[in-house]
């Protein structure tokens, strides 16, 4: 239940058994079905989610009805609305499961709890938010100055496994264009 | 839009587990398990005659149906089945609220020391009150809720536990 979280924590920091068996206490492992909620924009984002199987998808709904797509998070990733999580503020996001999932929750209590109890795990989410920010920045100089064949090719050089797993009309509203536009990308590309 | 946590009732074929799946599956999305599956389509029917819109699934394993909830009762009537159940679901009820509810004038042994990182309440159920124990603030306020629903009086004591 832990395998995946255990072996990304390890890859950025080093943690003993005795810490592992700690740092299980504070996650509650939960499973949910496909298309179902995790948060609905209006609640406030109460856990931390790491994805140990599965995939979900983070967006926003616009007054016209129109999703538009801000994360996704697969086996290995995290996904909250950390805006919400950290200011105990409404969120403005819905967070569901592409497909069926299994997740491990962490509450903003535990998750403070378990940082001072664990000071390794500091370290580690430390390391977690700062690739975080690095990976905003890189995306929304991406939205200002890159043309629609050029965020596609970003995407597809640096998030392979994404482009493969996700249905088409998640990445175009991802990428912030229509989905006839990334079919005429695709079929420029393989050309 | 509002997220309601999802409820798991372990012995739903017990009339305390009828009695909770009638009275809260307005309110929560319920995930009904028993081993007995034809009984269980009964009691979802006579619920969904009642309530059509009640968001009912029904499960024949407690380890997945505490895994997917966010809030698990055990009611089953009988001591070994509990003591039973409670160790099949430990690792899944980590941080999560954990009803267990003692039939009225049943002294079964409580659950807390086989579930010791789950947020734990004991349930007396009565005739018209339910005596609510457990140390978690917020756990032992859904639990009043709960026990509101089900058209008791809940009696909250300093837990012991």
């Amino acid at each position: 239940m832990f395998e995946v979280f255990f072996s990304q924590v390890k890859d950025k920091v080093l943690i003993s058994e005795q810490e592992q068996n700690l740092v299980k206490t504070f996650f509650s492992p939960k499973k949910i079905r496909k298309k179902q909620y995790l948060l609905q924009e209006g609640d406030v984002c109460k856990h931390l989610a790491f994805v140990e199987k599965g995939l979900l998808r983070s967006y926003s709904v616009d007054e016209k009805g129109t999703e538009h797509m801000i994360h996704f998070a697969w086996e290995g990733w995290w996904m909250a609305d950390i805006l919400s999580f950290l200011s105990v503020e409404p969120s403005t996001y819905f967070i569901d499961a592409i497909e069926e999932s299994e997740l491990l929750l962490i509450s903003f209590q535990g998750f403070e709890e378990m940082l001072l109890k664990v000071p390794v795990m500091e370290r580690y989410f430390r390391i977690l938010f700062q690739n975080n920010i690095i990976s905003k920045e890189r995306r929304l100089i991406q939205s200002l100055a890159y043309s629609a064949e050029e965020k596609y090719l970003h995407l597809l050089a640096n998030n392979p496994k994404l482009v493969q797993k996700i249905p088409q009309n998640l990445i175009a509203s991802y990428l912030g264009i229509t989905p006839e536009t990334l079919s005429r990308i695709k079929r420029k590309i393989t050309q | 839009m509002q997220y309601n946590n999802i409820v798991a009732i372990l012995g739903a074929n017990s009339d305390v587990g009828q009695r909770i799946a009638n009275s809260i599956s307005g309110q929560y999305p319920v995930l009904l398990m028993d081993a007995d599956k034809e009984a269980l389509n009964k009691v979802q029917k006579a619920i969904q005659a009642n309530n059509p819109a009640a968001n009912i699934t029904l499960l024949e394993c407690s380890k997945e149906a505490s895994w997917e909830a966010d809030i698990v009762i055990i009611a089953v009537e009988k001591e070994a089945e509990q003591q039973l159940i409670a160790e099949r679901i430990n690792e899944f009820t980590t941080c999560k609220i954990v009803i267990q509810i003692r039939p009225e004038n049943n002294s079964m042994q409580h659950l807390q020391h086989k579930l010791p990182y789950a947020k734990f309440m004991l349930v007396d159920w009565g005739n018209t009150a339910a005596i609510v124990e457990g140390k978690d603030e917020m756990a032992l306020s859904v639990t009043g809720e709960i026990i509101h629903l089900c058209g008791l009086k809940p009696i909250f004591k300093k837990s012991l536990i």
